[in-house]
């Protein structure tokens, strides 16, 4: 019987203090069984920057109690998207997909050049395909 | 809404004008623009040097022409000499040879070929001068040896001949014809 994993909607910086004057570190997100994913951020224009998306393949602590333990702990490397992630003054919304997860887990890191206190949202959604 | 997307799709560059075939396509049309440039200088200096050699052709051919015009002259002046022309018979009792204060008597309008000698022949016996010039404007260049013989003188065609005595007194006897050589 197949099984079809999902995440309907997940905001990677949730329970922290956004403060985008400063660097930022998003929850880890495992994708180990899913196949697909988008993320969109959005925020209160103003601040300058750039997010960049980071993986890694395996490593403790897992994001999530119920996950095994991993033997090595893999260090985060910054995938090699399209583009780069920067952001002007005007900019409030930023959308990442990633078509392909070949990797356990993912977060965003956001490295501050110029802001203020500022509302950010990275929701990710994710699935399964054809299982 | 500015999108990334991960993996990045590669693109299949070959066969498009990517900006680094287009640098390298640029490099290349600078390199063959300097050589044309090179090979237009090139082709200047060969033209300097054409047109040297075209005047030195030209400064050969003037000197052939002098050339030429020395080895006719030179032709004249070695050819064994013939009678080219002669005067008319005068007889001094029915024509007189004018006295040295009276104009010249003419006696050859105007002579054919150039001329190297004159050899007389008479039995006059006085000092006759040869004269050469329009009416009014004789020139004495010679006089003849008493009783005939060679006058070594040079006479250009289209010339004017006259005869006159040196002393002042018509020669009223006797006869002279002259033969012009050349």
């Amino acid at each position: 019987m197949s099984r079809k994993h999902v995440i309907h909607q997940y905001n990677m910086f949730e329970g922290q203090t956004i403060n985008m004057s400063g660097n930022l570190t998003s929850n880890i997100s495992n994708v180990e069984q899913l196949d697909k994913c988008s993320i969109h951020l959005t925020w209160t224009a103003g601040p300058v920057g750039e997010f960049i998306i980071e993986a890694r393949n395996g490593g403790n602590p897992a994001p999530n109690t119920a996950l095994p333990k991993s033997k090595y702990n893999d260090s985060w490397y910054v995938l090699p998207t399209s583009s780069l992630g920067t952001i002007t003054g005007t900019d409030s919304e930023l959308l990442i997909l990633l078509n392909e997860l070949p990797f356990t887990d993912v977060r965003i890191r956001y490295v501050a050049s110029s802001g203020a206190a500022a509302d950010l949202k990275a929701l990710l959604t994710a699935k399964v395909v054809g299982a | 809404m500015k999108t990334i997307v991960f993996p990045a799709t590669p693109i299949d560059t070959t066969g498009l004008a990517t900006e680094a075939k287009q640098d390298v396509q640029i490099t290349e049309a600078q390199t063959a623009n300097a050589e044309l440039q090179f090979i237009n200088v090139e082709l200047d200096a060969q033209t300097n040097l054409l047109n040297n050699v075209n005047t030195y052709l030209n400064n050969i051919q003037t000197e052939l022409t002098d050339v030429n015009t020395e080895l006719n002259n030179i032709t004249d002046n070695t050819t064994k000499l013939n009678v080219r022309e002669v005067s008319p018979f005068i007889d001094a009792s029915v024509t007189n040879i004018p006295a040295s204060s009276s104009a010249p008597l003419q006696i050859i309008a105007s002579t054919a070929h150039n001329t190297f000698k004159i050899v007389s022949v008479e039995d006059i016996g006085e000092f006759i001068g040869v004269y050469t010039g329009a009416v009014s404007s004789e020139v004495l260049v010679g006089v003849l040896p008493l009783g005939g013989g060679e006058l070594e003188i040079r006479i250009n065609p289209n010339t004017r001949i006259s005869l006159r005595n040196m002393k002042n007194a018509a020669i009223n006897s006797g006869n002279i014809v002259l033969n012009l050589l050349g």
